[in-house]
């Protein structure tokens, strides 16, 4: 699904050359912004909390709990993000963007009782105060409806709103937390973790009640079904599976050093290695660019050809278009790839060089990071091949590449904590295992590009609709548009039954005839 | 005797020619055990058996064409040969040995056939013979013709082995190919009945199908004849009921010495006291199922012809119309465009036999057809023919070589209402014509297709096939 890249592309085309970096900021806020505005949010929050004289204790729950409750809603959001994204392409791909609601309401609500009940299940054991664990059941809650909040949205092109929403957010947090200091010198108490935990809850959910606004008002009087989460299980049981192994794919290497001789218990409930962590969470903001190259480059120019290859296909072109656009694709494909590791080896390099210049400052941590920011070239590359097999539909081998991966990452992080390598030589080795596996699986499947347009490369060989584009036997009844009724067909029959003379009708008064209230309404 | 009968489409599901001779030659054939394969396109839910199988069929077996295989992964342990030979069968038709049949029968190294159609070598193919075809068509129309081309012969490579010590198809097409296919297994003998020609029924068909873009029709019409040919080179003995049909097996490919012609058949007895009842206008009797090849339209345009200059003229359509429902609501719009439906009576299935008193003679419009046995029943009933020159309609109307007993209907060219309302403006006004006419109809099958006959030889040719 080609998303924001379109709009971001547009724009560049109409900016011409100035413009340019002013696209890619957008990009790249678009791409990380939500994300970025919390850690700030989360800084700003923690430097505050300094000002008033927040315990180091105190300061190192607060940061391990935001940690885990992120973690955590990132390991459910994404499960269900391939799925809920597969749902939605379906319905936008048949134009039926009214299905996007019902399929949403369902997941977002097993998701949300999900995560209310791990995070319940795991708060429930930690020798914690009882408002500071249901802070923090809220919290997971709410970071996980945010980020398939964000999936709806995006998919209703609904960008700025996203921005804004966390803008307003942070603002607001900004605002409750110069309330709260103005209490803390008034009554002369100590700043308590459990209300930072509680300000910084309350910022994510005016971002999320913003998002909730925005989505009510893009999807009026739309009747939110709850039953399209089952027939899509049913038809794409994998998709979960690829969304759970792909989140881990972000954190199972971190976990290895929370249980190594690297990890420390924080306020007798968290586990952390913060050397490790640090130097993963500053790899990762070294992702944004190639995220940013991605959104903008690879959903324009990749999808682009892509789309010219099964367009030929499916309007009736002969065989040698359809092999030159196979070919064309095959080499976009590759190419593709290319870019994503020369931007990424050039960030990486960067910051190696700077890290190199403050090595003395953190020592251990900046020894892991130069190890984890050459890893991060491979993983970028991995992760731009796994969405790549997403793109051809090729689950199974999606799958498999995200399977690996875990597996790769876990191997290498446990040799190196075997051998006392540094932790960040196990990331790189597992990154580099799995980008090898991940492209010979794509190899195999742009070798039958054009086999894989006819036959199902997950194997499936019973054809179907996907479920977003039928109607549930439910929906119908409750009047769900049929989407094999074409428009002007369904546009006659509503004509032919308003015109339709029953007996005891009042006959329409001139107001209502002439569309006089319909004007008026809008 | 032990007989399997492979029948396409027709017995005992679908009511029609085929179907009554089959039914026929069960009844009729008592010392034999009949086990049924019946060949069909989709399952249908609400399908019913239109004859009530008589005690002797044993066994029934459904075979639908289009029933996707459970198994899922692909091919396992496939041999180099193996491959080879599908890549020859893929591009000639020729059906593979019996161990590479072996192979795709079992579940364990062929999951599913879909499976075999999914390797890469069977791609291969696929874009080998799109390349080889004179006009290259749509890349998408090709590969789904593909599949629809090859998904049910393969389908037919499974088909349970069925028991008894011959095989006697109804048909060349899915049921002789499947007679061929079990014949390379087990080398149970095959008899091939042809009714009307497969072969050309099916380019005739293909002529006109929407479904099939012109590029392709070419290539389908060669498939058929494929199919055609393997049926006759694996049958014993090759079946047909005229010598016209006899001509045409040639040319698809029967060879001359498996060839025996032998008749349909009906009880003269049966109809002997058949006659015309008294003080009614002419009457027209059309026994036949609404489908595209009797060409109904025709015979509706024919009936209009005769309403201009016999305004008091009847006709009845005799038999059933759920056949092709879209095909009998165009016939229904017809017959209100032309402005005939007082005249034209639908009877539905109804016992033939009770109708034909009512009835002044037979009309028969088809495009195809084999040896009607509807023909025989009126030319048994005394009751004289208006049949189009298809199939044996010529030979049974006008007699073969050595048959001088005259002329017992009239023959007209196919789609032609107009010459088809000639002739039967012809019988309509000129009542000893119609008698005679019935006359010689009587005393033709009497002496050439009475039912007892046919029934010898077809128990005769059994024994031939097992006992050689």
């Amino acid at each position: 699904m080609a998303g924001i890249g379109f709009t971001l592309r547009k724009a560049l085309g109409e900016l011409g050359r100035s413009g340019k970096w002013r696209v890619y900021s957008a990009a790249a806020f678009v791409a990380a912004g939500p994300w970025l505005l919390t850690l700030i949010s989360l800084f700003l929050l923690l430097a505050w909390g300094n000002a008033l004289g927040l315990q180091a204790d105190q300061r190192d729950l607060f940061f391990a709990t935001i940690t885990y409750a992120m973690i955590g809603s990132n390991l459910i959001s994404t499960t269900a993000q391939f799925f809920l994204t597969r749902y939605l392409a379906d319905a936008l791909y048949v134009e039926a963007p009214e299905r996007l609601l019902s399929g949403f309401t369902g997941i977002y609500l097993y998701t949300g009782l999900a995560a209310l009940a791990l995070s319940t299940a795991f708060q429930w054991v930690l020798p914690l105060p009882i408002a500071y664990k249901i802070w923090t059941v809220v919290l997971t809650v709410l970071l996980t409806q945010l980020g398939l909040a964000m999936i709806l949205l995006s998919a209703a092109k609904a960008y700025w709103d996203i921005a804004r929403g966390f803008l307003f957010g942070l603002l607001m947090l900004g605002v409750s937390a110069l309330v709260y200091s103005i209490y803390l010198s008034v009554t002369s108490a100590q700043v308590d973790e459990t209300v930072m935990l509680g300000l910084f809850t309350c910022g994510q959910a005016v971002a999320f009640l913003w998002l909730g606004r925005v989505i009510v008002r893009d999807f009026p009087g739309q009747m939110p079904v709850l039953y399209d989460a089952l027939p899509q299980y049913r038809r794409y049981p994998e998709l979960l599976g690829i969304g759970f192994l792909y989140a881990m794919t972000l954190w199972v290497d971190n976990g290895i050093y929370w249980f190594s001789d690297q990890g420390l218990i924080v306020g007798g409930s968290y586990l952390l290695s913060p050397g490790y962590d640090l130097a993963k969470f500053w790899t990762f903001l070294a992702f944004i660019p190639a995220f940013t190259l991605f959104s903008v480059n690879i959903e324009t120019d990749f999808y682009q050809v892509f789309r010219r290859f099964y367009d030929a296909i499916e309007s009736g072109d002969t065989l040698a278009p359809v092999r030159m656009f196979e070919e064309e694709l095959r080499t976009e494909t590759k190419a593709a790839l290319l870019r994503m590791m020369k931007i990424q080896a050039f960030v990486a390099s960067l910051s190696w060089v700077f890290a190199q210049q403050v090595k003395q400052f953190y020592p251990n941590v900046i020894d892991t990071f130069q190890w984890t920011i050459i890893g991060s070239v491979p993983h970028m590359v991995w992760i731009t091949a796994f969405l790549l097999l997403l793109y051809f539909d090729a689950r199974k081998q999606a799958l498999w590449a995200a399977g690996i991966a875990v597996l790769a990452l876990l191997a290498g992080g446990a040799l190196a904590t075997e051998l006392n390598w540094s932790p960040g030589a196990g990331y790189l080795l597992g990154s580099v295992v799995m980008l090898l596996a991940a492209l010979w699986l794509l190899n195999k499947q742009l070798d039958r590009l054009l086999f894989y347009a006819f036959y199902d490369p997950n194997g499936v060989r019973k054809r179907s609709l996907p479920p977003a584009a039928s109607a549930h036997p439910r929906q119908r009844r409750l009047g769900h548009p049929v989407l094999d009724l074409d428009e002007e067909e369904r546009f006659y029959q509503e004509q032919e039954e308003a015109n339709r003379w029953e007996l005891e009708m009042r006959l329409p008064s001139r107001r209502e005839k002439h569309g006089k209230n319909k004007r008026k309404e809008e | 005797m032990k007989v399997t009968l492979l029948l396409e489409g027709t017995y005992p599901y679908v009511q029609g020619g085929v179907s009554s001779w089959t039914h026929q030659l069960i009844r009729t054939m008592s010392d034999c055990e009949f086990s049924l394969v019946y060949i069909g396109a989709n399952r249908q839910k609400n399908a019913r058996y239109k004859y009530e199988l008589p005690a002797n069929v044993t066994h029934l077996q459904e075979v639908y064409l289009h029933d996707q295989d459970q198994g899922q992964g692909g091919l396992w342990r496939w041999r180099k040969r193996h491959r080879d030979e599908m890549h020859h069968f893929f591009k000639t038709g020729e059906l593979p040995s019996q161990e590479t049949l072996s192979i795709i029968r079992s579940k364990r190294h062929t999951p599913s056939v879909e499976a075999i159609l999914e390797e890469k070598w069977a791609w291969e193919v696929t874009l080998d013979v799109y390349r080889e075809l004179p006009n290259a068509p749509a890349l998408v129309d090709f590969v789904w013709n593909w599949r629809s081309m090859w998904l049910p012969m393969l389908h037919l490579f499974r088909v349970p082995l069925p028991p008894g010590q011959l095989m006697h198809a109804a048909s060349t097409g899915y049921a002789g190919w499947c007679g061929a296919v079990i014949n390379r297994l087990s080398g149970l003998p095959l008899i091939i009945t042809e009714h009307g020609i497969y072969t050309r029924e099916r380019e005739e068909e293909i002529v006109r199908a929407d479904w099939v873009s012109l590029p392709l029709k070419g290539w389908w019409n060669q498939f058929f004849v494929r199919v055609g040919r393997a049926g006759y080179e694996s049958a014993k003995y090759v079946t047909t009921l005229s010598q016209g049909n006899q001509k045409a097996q040639l040319f698809y490919g029967a060879v001359q010495e498996k060839m025996r012609l032998i008749p349909n058949g009906v009880n003269p007895d049966l109809y002997a006291q058949v006659t015309p009842t008294p003080d009614r206008p002419f009457t027209i009797g059309a026994i036949l199922r609404v489908v595209p090849i009797k060409d109904v339209k025709t015979l509706l345009r024919a009936m209009a012809v005769v309403l201009r200059q016999q305004p008091d003229a009847r006709m009845m359509l005799i038999g059933p119309q759920d056949e092709d429902q879209e095909y009998f609501e165009e016939c229904l719009a017809l017959i209100e465009s032309l402005g005939i439906a007082e005249r034209v009576q639908w009877t539905g299935s109804v016992n033939v036999l009770d109708y034909l008193p009512k009835l002044d003679c037979i009309l028969l419009t088809s495009i195809s057809e084999g040896q009607p046995l509807v023909m025989l029943e009126a030319m048994a009933a005394g009751l004289p023919i208006v049949a189009t020159d298809v199939g044996a309609c010529r030979e049974l109307i006008e007699g073969f070589a050595g048959d001088d007993l005259g002329e017992c209907g009239i023959v007209t060219r196919l789609m032609a209402p107009d010459e088809t309302g000639a002739a039967l403006l012809k019988l309509s006004g000129d009542r000893p014509l119609r008698e005679q006419m019935g006359r010689v109809g009587r005393e033709r099958v009497r002496r050439y297709y009475t039912l007892r006959d046919v029934m010898r030889s077809y128990r005769k040719l059994y024994d031939e096939a097992v006992m050689s």
